[in-house]
């Protein structure tokens, strides 16, 4: 169907007032959009500008003449390998995520579904965790890492985060609202409990796995702190990390600085549309009713 | 190590089983133990002591705690500290409702507005994937007040970072900015889930759009909401970057927040690890009040229902 | 209850002593990795620095093979750079032999007791006081020890726009400055946009105060930057922005001053060396800019405020005479080797590098080594100098923004300077 006959169908079957307010969304959509859009623009649009042209005093959103000179200057900086880079982000994230959605749904599906003695108090324990500024453990992790032998391995980046409670304290708000009655179903069908986590209560929260699954891998690949301190040479650096030891070449550089942010950001992207279509499907897919 | 030998089954209704859940918690909490409470047990050992990471450490006592709430020394290290909560508070108190509030509305027009939902989301979500240190460039290059973007456009000269109130409204406009993916993608998933016949019977007896939303929708959604209301909460409690990048604590220490003090005490020139650390738990303490307030506050809310 | 506590201590237990045992085996930092002496230089040079001391480390590895030395450089932005520097001292595997850093912050660093005196240093590479640049030779010497051993020099210099102002019409007095400044000022083109935040202006602002005679400190360590001339000096910056004839733009940022210079906004711009390559004066023989000595900072009787990179040795690792003498003879190469590091925006210290005719060609550096010659770096051998720094750059910061008079903003910056090191020695 085409995009005209679409439309002419949907004014044949809505009421004036449905129309009405259809168009208003979509405008305040459009507002609200264009508000948040420009600046996300405006970091593209410089990517592709000649310095010279970012600092003119006749500011345009849109680059007068595009260039592709700022990414070159990254791609080809021989200081930079920034493949390798790339790929140790990539193997350090998806790691790291995997891990990580394993065992806080594991330990989730435990602290929401199951009853045993203590899981109060180590819920709260570990809650009571995430009210200490997390900066405060970086000394410490560090004398851990170290003392486990870890410094400059690319499981130094992966573990610490591993501890991380909000992806627990997230997969258990949203398990809480499986009912219950599922689990007893499957248990009079002989299930046993990691049965019940596998094949009834995972399938069902696919969505809030693929969300977690993109904050964490966002969080792990943007971090540059940490890696920074764990690692001693370049080869084992991640993207993040090994860029913020370039970003003196580019200071008052704005093209150069934002061509390296959209370089660093555009596997999150990727990573983000893969899964869009998982969590705008919402838990429904798995047929649950009120 | 649940299962006690000796004591039958029948007895105990845990046995075998008994330890099933603990296997389930084990793999995490032993990550949680590792890097979670092992550094908090030595932040809390290391907040009686003085240390800088490379001298002996010395013990302290509750010097460290004296010293943060004014008891001894001159009081500088109390007044920047306390400054630094006040705007700490003054940044939560503002943002969690701008970040709770402003994805939910673009959540909610997103799930209405079908069509474009895909790219909508796409749009609102990128300012997330950006560092913080990338946004806070980009901002200072579009806020600068002679030069910048946002002053040109709109043939003004607003002094958007270096005087006050403008700091913080950049601050608070750049974290919305910023912010706004996040919560936006939970609730998106959050009204997918709202079952659909409770909303048509709901049409049936006449509700409107705003009486759906509020009677229907927002219930449905309450672990969302608390989940992200937690959240929010505990990341503008950190919010450091914006504050560090973009306005560098000023004017004149004007947005100084209690991370960015803990983290100089930490990190700046001469490393107090030992105050920072007491600080770090006395904001943690400040911190949980308001977490344990907010948990009591949504276990009344389930007993009622 | 009980048991799952009970479970907890025990899970406690074992992962610390996984922990235990992994620290307990301790490594020695110098053994030679296949016959190398291998040394592990740090530094903070994450610009065009950056890219030619990696060149420079190339070329020593390639000509010390025979001898066994390898250097393995680590670049680490100056901020984490301290973080990991004091979080790895005492881990020997990873922690470095060498860290290059800057002067003012060697005696503060110097409590912790991380660094090892670069005893016989001189006499082995041959290095006399004369031979370097006067500011950089002493800035090493910590309380009458050598802890640092010079490698640059950068003072602050004065870039301007040829289009707005001719090199005849340059000023050599500060009072000529303001002159020019507001016969230039008008149509939207400013003398020198002040920047008021991470600002230069505080360096701008020790070299009027340097060169007047002025210091942060007194001979007792007592902070001294509320002083009348100090008064002086900040309300002559202050009266750029803010007073009857302002030659510059209120409420610029970060980057704002470049900004504006680049845009053709403003005559003049104060920064480092470094600022040459970004702005290209290497390369293009066209370009509009220049750069010149600040006022009031050459000469006879004159000087000014600067800063300099010294090379430092660690103590828990250079701990065999062999690799302090590997650390040494790479010190020296990269010292002898320092040309490049003129290209990359830095003064080197030596001097024979300056009479090098190449380096007389590279013409955007000269105005930079004159300054050297007659810099200070300030009383760094004090250890909370670079503390006292930054409170003197929220002073003039807050001076310029109009929070404060020049003058409360000085005497605000001593007080709390003061308070902060009496609850410091607490």
């Amino acid at each position: 169907m085409g995009a005209a006959e679409r439309l002419r169908h949907y004014f044949k079957n809505h009421s004036k007032k449905q129309i009405l307010s259809g168009v208003l969304l979509y405008a305040a959509l459009i507002v609200c959009a264009l508000v948040v859009l420009v600046p996300s623009l405006w970091a593209v649009a410089t990517s592709f500008k000649f310095e010279t042209d970012v600092l003119d005093a006749n500011v345009t959103l849109f680059p007068r003449r595009v260039t592709l000179e700022n990414y070159a200057h990254i791609l080809n900086n021989r200081n930079v390998p920034i493949l390798l880079w790339f790929w140790n982000s990539f193997k350090i994230a998806v790691t790291h995520v995997v891990l990580y959605l394993l065992i806080s749904s594991l330990a989730a599906f435990a602290f929401s579904r199951l009853r045993f003695r203590g899981r109060e108090v180590l819920f709260w324990i570990c809650m009571s965790s995430m009210m200490i500024p997390g900066v405060i453990n970086l000394i410490p992790n560090y004398i851990i890492i170290d003392s486990l032998g870890l410094v400059d391995n690319m499981f130094s980046m992966v573990l610490p985060g591993l501890g991380g409670v909000f992806g627990v304290f997230m997969l258990r708000q949203f398990m809480r609202g499986v009912p219950m009655a599922y689990d007893e179903a499957a248990k009079i069908d002989g299930a046993s409990e990691f049965r019940i986590y596998f094949n009834v209560v995972l399938p069902l929260c696919v969505p809030v796995l693929v969300t977690l699954a993109i904050f964490s891998f966002q969080g792990c690949w943007n971090d540059y702190v940490w890696p920074l301190i764990v690692t001693n040479s370049a080869e084992t650096r991640t993207l993040t990390a090994g860029l913020a030891t370039f970003s003196g070449s580019y200071s008052h550089q704005y093209g150069k600085q934002m061509a390296g942010a959209v370089l660093s950001a555009l596997p999150i992207l990727l990573i983000f549309l893969l899964g869009q279509k998982y969590f705008i499907k919402g838990i429904s897919i798995g047929g649950i009713k009120g | 190590m649940m299962k006690e030998p000796g004591k039958t089954a029948s007895i105990h209704r845990f046995s075998a089983r008994a330890v099933i859940p603990y296997l389930f918690v084990a793999p995490f909490m032993l990550m949680f133990l590792v890097f979670g409470l092992v550094p908090l047990v030595m932040s809390v050992v290391i907040s009686f002591t003085k240390w800088d990471y490379a001298s002996p450490m010395e013990w302290y006592g509750l010097g460290n705690y004296k010293l943060i709430f004014g008891l001894i020394g001159s009081g500088k290290v109390a007044s920047d500290f306390w400054n630094g909560v006040l705007h700490t508070l003054l940044f939560v108190a503002v943002e969690t409702p701008l970040l709770i509030v402003i994805p939910m509305i673009v959540a909610l027009l997103i799930s209405k507005c079908k069509a474009v939902r895909k790219l909508s989301m796409g749009f609102f979500y990128f300012p997330s994937i950006l560092s913080i240190t990338t946004v806070c460039i980009l901002w200072n290059f579009l806020l600068d007040t002679n030069a910048g973007v946002i002053n040109h456009y709109l043939g003004i000269e607003i002094p958007w970072i270096t005087q006050m109130p403008y700091a913080w409204i950049s601050i608070f406009v750049l974290s919305a900015w910023w912010g706004i993916g996040g919560n936006m993608i939970l609730y998106i998933a959050g009204i997918a889930n709202v079952p659909p016949e409770i909303l048509e019977a709901a049409e049936l007896d006449g509700a409107g759009a705003f009486r759906k939303f509020f009677s229907v929708t927002l219930p449905c959604m309450r672990r969302t909401l608390f989940y992200t209301l937690i959240m929010t909460t505990i990341g503008s409690f950190n919010m450091l970057g914006q504050a560090q990048v973009l306005t560098a604590g000023g004017p004149n220490f004007g947005t100084t927040t209690a991370m960015m003090v803990i983290y100089n005490t930490a990190f700046g020139g001469t490393n107090n690890f030992g105050r920072a650390c007491a600080m770090a738990i006395v904001f943690g303490v400040l911190m949980s009040l308001f977490t344990v307030l907010s948990f009591k506050l949504q276990v009344s809310d389930e007993e009622e229902m | 209850m009980k048991r799952a506590s009970r479970a907890i201590g025990l899970v406690l237990a074992a992962a610390l002593a996984i922990a235990c045992l992994g620290g307990c085996s301790k490594e020695d930092p110098n053994q030679p990795v296949d016959g190398f002496t291998v040394i592990r230089f740090w530094n903070g040079f994450t610009g065009t620095d950056g890219e030619t001391m990696d060149e420079i480390v190339e070329a020593f590895n390639a000509e010390y093979e025979s001898e066994k030395i390898k250097v393995v450089a680590d670049k680490i932005p100056w901020d984490t750079l301290f973080t990991k520097l004091t979080t790895t001292s005492s881990n020997l595997r990873s922690a470095p032999h060498i860290v290059a850093m800057s002067a003012s912050r060697i005696a503060g660093m110097n409590e912790r007791g991380i660094f090892t005196d670069m005893e016989g240093i001189e006499e082995f590479i041959g290095a006399e006081a004369d031979d370097y640049i006067p500011a950089a030779w002493e800035g090493g010497i910590i309380d009458g020890t050598r802890l640092g051993f010079p490698l640059d020099v950068h003072p602050t210099a004065m870039y301007y726009n040829k289009n707005l102002i001719s090199e005849e019409e340059l000023p050599t007095t500060w009072d000529e400055f303001l002159d020019v400044c507001i016969e230039k000022t008008g149509d939207g083109i400013y003398g020198w946009a002040v920047p008021s935040m991470y600002s230069i202006a505080k360096d701008v602002f020790l070299n009027m105060l340097y060169s007047a005679g002025g210091s942060m400190f007194d001979e007792n360590d007592e902070p001294i930057f509320n002083s009348n001339v100090a008064v002086e000096k900040l309300e002559y910056l202050y009266d750029l922005v803010r007073g009857a004839t302002p030659v510059a733009p209120e409420n610029v940022g970060a980057g704002g001053d470049f900004t504006l210079f680049t845009q053709g906004k403003s005559v003049f711009y104060f920064d480092g060396p470094w600022v040459i390559n970004t702005l290209g004066l290497y390369d293009d023989p066209d370009s509009p800019y220049a750069v010149a000595p600040c006022p009031e900072s050459i000469g006879e009787g004159e000087t000014n405020f600067a800063g300099s990179h010294q090379f430092t040795l660690m103590k828990n690792t250079v701990t065999t005479d062999a690799v302090r003498e590997a650390c040494y003879t790479f010190i020296k190469y990269v010292s002898e080797h320092s040309f490049d590091w003129a290209k990359a925006g830095q003064v080197p210290a030596l001097k024979a590098i300056h009479e090098t005719e190449e380096y007389q060609a590279l013409e955007p550096i000269a105005a930079f080594t004159q300054m050297a010659y007659t810099a200070t770096l300030g009383e760094i051998d004090y250890q909370y100098w670079y503390e006292g720094y930054n409170n003197m750059g929220v002073a003039v910061s807050n001076a310029i923004s109009g929070v404060y008079s020049p003058k409360e903003a000085l005497d605000t910056a001593v007080a709390d300077f003061k308070a902060w090191v009496e609850d410091e020695e607490l």
